[in-house]
């Protein structure tokens, strides 16, 4: 049985909005292992993006947390830290690469003294940094000679976001969320940090949430994924679980929705209706205005439960036996 | 499909000057660079590349947004510098936008209605206000916005990004198109939804006999929108590869290609994770000042030969409908 | 109808935007109907001199026993007037030329954007004294025309930014593909986008204006034919002394307070005009 590293209990973080409430994510429970690599899947107004800020209690007003626990290695609190644990708890212990990181780099420093400030503000963590810096470097394939000593619009966009893993990663934490880290890249250059991360992870053992709409990226790197929908945790499960085995409709909707380079295209269809408002959700099941497979008890009864349907496989679906055969 | 030869692109160039830094020299991007190939009545012509390779500033030429520095555009036989005015405006008719973000596409501060009437009352499709209503409703049935009545006075603010695009999609085919440009038209919707957009233009195609010139980075999409059709794959300005879209993914001839596809990750966690990328010489493009004087690819590719340093090799026919510029695959080389 | 009941109930809503509005209204109200209300009696009074803010006098009296509350009133009249004017005919000269240039560029933007560097350079005062010697700026007409000509330079090349940057968006990429002509554009597609940009700064020109228009009467070089703001300030410092002693501090600081008011007023009910022209921020 692996070890917990974080543990999220009970999770809500809302927003006001039209003076109504938004629940963007909602009673939330999630646990990564030492180790782990798991992928966070959704589309637009899932919530993927709020759960990752919120591990790092960076949610930006209108929204709060409004309740829950985000444990870390079974000891600390991340939200009952204050200001001055957590800027030390951020980027030794968990550390965050960005959407579009390229655009987090500051336009007006030298890349070396961006990564001198990260260093200097954590002063009590004192290892070789420059060999860490020099190894990090070779692992994403970018040249010091060439990186270090210019301006961020020098640099390629692949070059930044780079250089942004570089800089989540020069205190070694155990813990890395990256949230959509390859959007906007091309195709090569994404590859290619989809190759680095799963290099890291297997020689430094750092944990990974990666956080994407995209499942063919997950199914480079994941070792379990989580299906996000409207707010929820609709399946859990080991990546080939997930895709070879999936019981969700959502997550089979998904499956069948994605156009790629190999697989039958003529089997491919979307899902209907479209992304979910989170100000009117429907009754009961969130997804039953666009699940096919649909019947009254998603309508009435409450919202299905996270439940376990097989080792280490969690589905909320009211009807998951009788769809699944 | 037609053998009618919608629109001729002829050696077409385009180029943008741009210093590197403000005491800097000035460098000529050639965005654009000698491009010849045909579009026909009814096919998809599917253009894969990535940023930085041409596609778009290809696209804005196509449509007039741009003038090409050197080279000529035929539509229906007749060059675009010399159209009369009455044959223009039928050019300016029957070839159409698409845009990347449907949210862009749209006047923020324009309801649906004013959106799309602006466009049939400028093209005469319908003048009197009950006709346009009539053609308004007409429109938004067929790309799926039913009941027309509940979308006519929405902003775009109040649409998800699946129906923006959708809107954007009814504003082109307002005109009665025949040759649509759809400039990553999926990329910034969600995949869950991509396939029903693409289903629809695919249906309009059948319907209304429309060509497509379809720009995007993502060989999957490619894969099912130009399904029996054509694709070429563009790097820096340059067309290195010409094909069927079947052929071109099953067997790709051009090294970058070759990288490409072995680069896209598949929603299969066994199948991509055997996938090695081919391994290139350098990951990113080359700086705009040092392009290769010889092939293009040649600083990356893990293949280049003396010859690829030396020469720039021309878009050659290898096979049936196959072109591929490489030096590997023009014989006497190897 | 339906539009201006909107309107109201956003600026309503936003507090600080009420409130200026609530302030700016009242300027209006005080230059029409104000002078009907408040009568003034332009006869000295020499046993009220510089008398302090008392019930009478509600602001007290200036150097020859006026009561300065009814020349505050009197004298909004002819600056906000003049204010109103100049700002309409700078706007206008800055919209018909800033636009096109924007849009069309080329030679149309490289002859236009030199005739607005040429205004640009010219010193405003200097042209100003100038111009005070030759002409009779006395009439309003008049001095909105002058002051415009030194401030729709700035807004043009201002609008001309805001239209180059509008003209790149792809929905008015969209629009010319689709076969809309380029006067269509600009008046249809464009201009609605430009809308908040333009009302908020003809508010703001307005402001200019008065600021303007007081500082000519302050420097003397513009005739006085009647009570205003500005003429106050002069009369407070020449005649009566206002750097030197306090009694005439009312006198002083009426006119600033009006003045201050008037800017202070704008910048808070811009922000409700930024909300009414731009559907997507109505909450």
């Amino acid at each position: 049985m692996k070890e917990i590293l974080l543990d999220i209990k009970g999770l809500t973080v809302e927003y006001l909005s039209n003076s109504k409430i938004i629940k963007a994510v909602d009673n939330m429970d999630l646990a990564v292992y030492k180790e782990d690599v798991i992928g966070i899947v959704g589309e637009s107004g899932c919530g993927k993006s709020t759960l990752a800020m919120s591990i790092l209690n960076l949610i930006p007003s209108p929204g709060y947390i409004r309740d829950g626990l985000i444990i870390f290695d079974r000891g600390i609190n991340i939200l009952n830290l204050n200001e001055e644990e957590l800027n030390r708890f951020r980027w030794e212990k968990i550390s965050m690469v960005f959407q579009a990181a390229q655009n987090t780099l500051n336009p007006v420093v030298k890349i070396n003294e961006q990564l001198n400030d990260i260093i200097s503000a954590h002063p009590n963590i004192n290892t070789s940094i420059r060999e860490r810096v020099i190894e990090l470097f070779k692992l994403v394939k970018l040249d010091p000679e060439r990186v270090l000593n210019v301006y961020p619009h020098q640099l390629s966009g692949g070059m930044k976001q780079r250089v942004a893993i570089v800089m989540a990663l020069i205190l070694e934490p155990p813990l890395l969320i990256l949230d959509e880290p390859t959007t906007a890249l091309d195709v090569l250059t994404q590859k290619q940090i989809l190759e680095t991360l799963k290099e890291l992870h297997k020689t430094k053992n750092i944990s990974m949430i990666l956080i994407t709409h995209d499942l063919s990226i997950v199914a480079e790197i994941a070792e379990r994924i989580a299906i996000m929908y409207a707010g929820k945790i609709v399946e859990l499960a080991s990546i080939d679980e997930i895709f070879y085995n999936s019981k969700h409709p959502y997550t089979k909707g998904l499956l069948k929705a994605a156009p790629s380079i190999v697989g039958d295209i003529e089997s491919l269809v979307s899902i209907p209706g479209s992304p979910p408002d989170l100000s009117s959700l429907p009754k009961g099941c969130r997804f039953n205005d666009r699940c096919p497979f649909v019947k009254d008890i998603c309508k009435e009864t409450e919202q299905p439960l996270l439940t376990e349907v097989l080792p280490d496989h969690l589905v909320a679906c009211h009807r998951w036996r009788e769809i699944n055969g | 499909m037609d053998n009618n030869i919608l629109m001729r692109i002829d050696n077409l160039n385009k180029d943008f000057s741009s210093r590197e830094s403000i005491l800097g020299k000035e460098i000529q991007i050639h965005a654009v660079s000698n491009l010849s190939f045909d579009i026909y009545e009814g096919e998809v012509l599917a253009i894969v590349g990535e940023s930085g390779c041409g596609k778009t500033t290809l696209g804005k030429i196509l449509v007039e947004l741009l003038e090409p520095t050197r080279g000529d555009i035929y539509y229906r036989g007749k060059k675009l510098r010399e159209m009369s005015k009455k044959e223009f405006r039928t050019y300016r008719r029957e070839v159409q936008i698409v845009h990347q973000d449907p949210y862009a596409a749209l006047n923020p501060v324009k309801t649906v209605y004013q959106t799309l009437s602006s466009v049939i009352i400028a093209n005469g499709i319908a003048r009197r206000s009950n006709e346009v209503r009539e053609k308004i409703d007409e429109l938004l049935t067929i790309v799926g916005l039913t009941p027309p009545g509940e979308f006519i006075n929405k902003y775009p603010h109040q649409l998800s990004g699946g129906q923006r695009q959708r809107i954007v999609i009814a504003r082109a085919i307002a005109p009665n198109p025949k040759l649509i440009v759809a400039d990553e038209a999926v990329s910034m919707i969600d995949v869950s939804l991509r396939i029903g957009i693409l289903n629809l233009l695919l249906k309009l195609k059948e319907e209304l006999n429309i060509a497509y010139f379809f720009i995007t980075h993502d060989f999957g999409v490619a894969r099912f929108f130009a399904k029996n059709n054509r694709v070429g794959v563009m790097y820096l300005g340059k067309i290195v590869e010409f094909g069927s879209t079947e052929e071109v993914i099953r067997d790709p001839l051009h090294p970058y290609t070759k990288a490409l596809l072995s680069a896209v990750p598949v929603p299969d966690p066994n199948l991509t994770r055997s996938r090695k990328l081919l391994p290139l010489k350098s990951l990113d493009i080359p700086n705009p000042a040092n392009i290769p004087s010889g092939c293009k690819f040649s600083d990356r590719c893990p293949y280049s030969m003396d010859r690829c340093y030396r020469e720039r090799p021309e878009l050659i026919q290898v096979d049936k409908n196959r072109l591929v510029s490489c030096f590997l695959h023009i014989k006497g080389c190897l | 109808m339906e539009a201006l009941l909107k309107s109201l109930s956003i600026i309503y809503k936003n507090k600080t935007a009420f409130v200026g509005f609530i302030i700016l209204l009242s300027f209006v109200f005080m230059a029409t109907i104000g002078p009907i209300l408040v009568p003034l009696d332009t006869s000295a009074h020499t046993e009220e001199m510089f008398q302090p803010p008392s019930i009478r006098h509600i602001l007290g009296a200036d150097y020859a026993g006026r009561d300065i509350f009814a020349e505050i009133i009197h004298g909004s009249r002819s600056v906000l007037i003049v204010g109103v004017l100049a700002a309409l005919i700078s706007v206008s000269i800055s919209v018909l030329i800033g636009i096109p240039s924007g849009f069309m560029g080329g030679l149309t933007d490289w002859i236009l954007m030199r005739i607005t560097d040429i205004f640009l350079t010219i010193p405003s005062l200097p042209l100003l004294v100038v111009l005070a010697a030759f002409i009779r700026i006395g009439n309003p007409l008049i001095m909105s025309l002058v002051l415009s000509l030194t401030s729709w330079p700035g807004l043009a090349r201002a609008i001309r930014s805001q239209t180059l940057s509008l003209r790149e968006r792809d929905f008015i990429e969209a629009a010319k593909v689709s076969g809309l002509s380029s006067m269509y554009i600009v008046f249809s597609e464009l201009l609605p986008n430009m809308a908040p940009y333009i009302a908020i700064s003809a508010i703001f020109a307005i402001t200019q204006a008065v600021y303007a228009q007081v500082g000519l009467f302050f420097l003397g070089l513009a005739p006085f034919t009647s009570i205003n703001w500005g003429v106050m300030l002069n009369f407070a410092v020449s005649q009566a002394g206002a750097l030197y002693s306090s009694r005439s501090v009312s006198y002083l600081l009426s006119p600033i307070v009006c003045i201050s008011l008037l800017q202070i007023s704008s910048v808070l009910f811009v922000r409700a005009l930024e909300e009414i022209f731009n559907p997507r921020l109505q909450k």
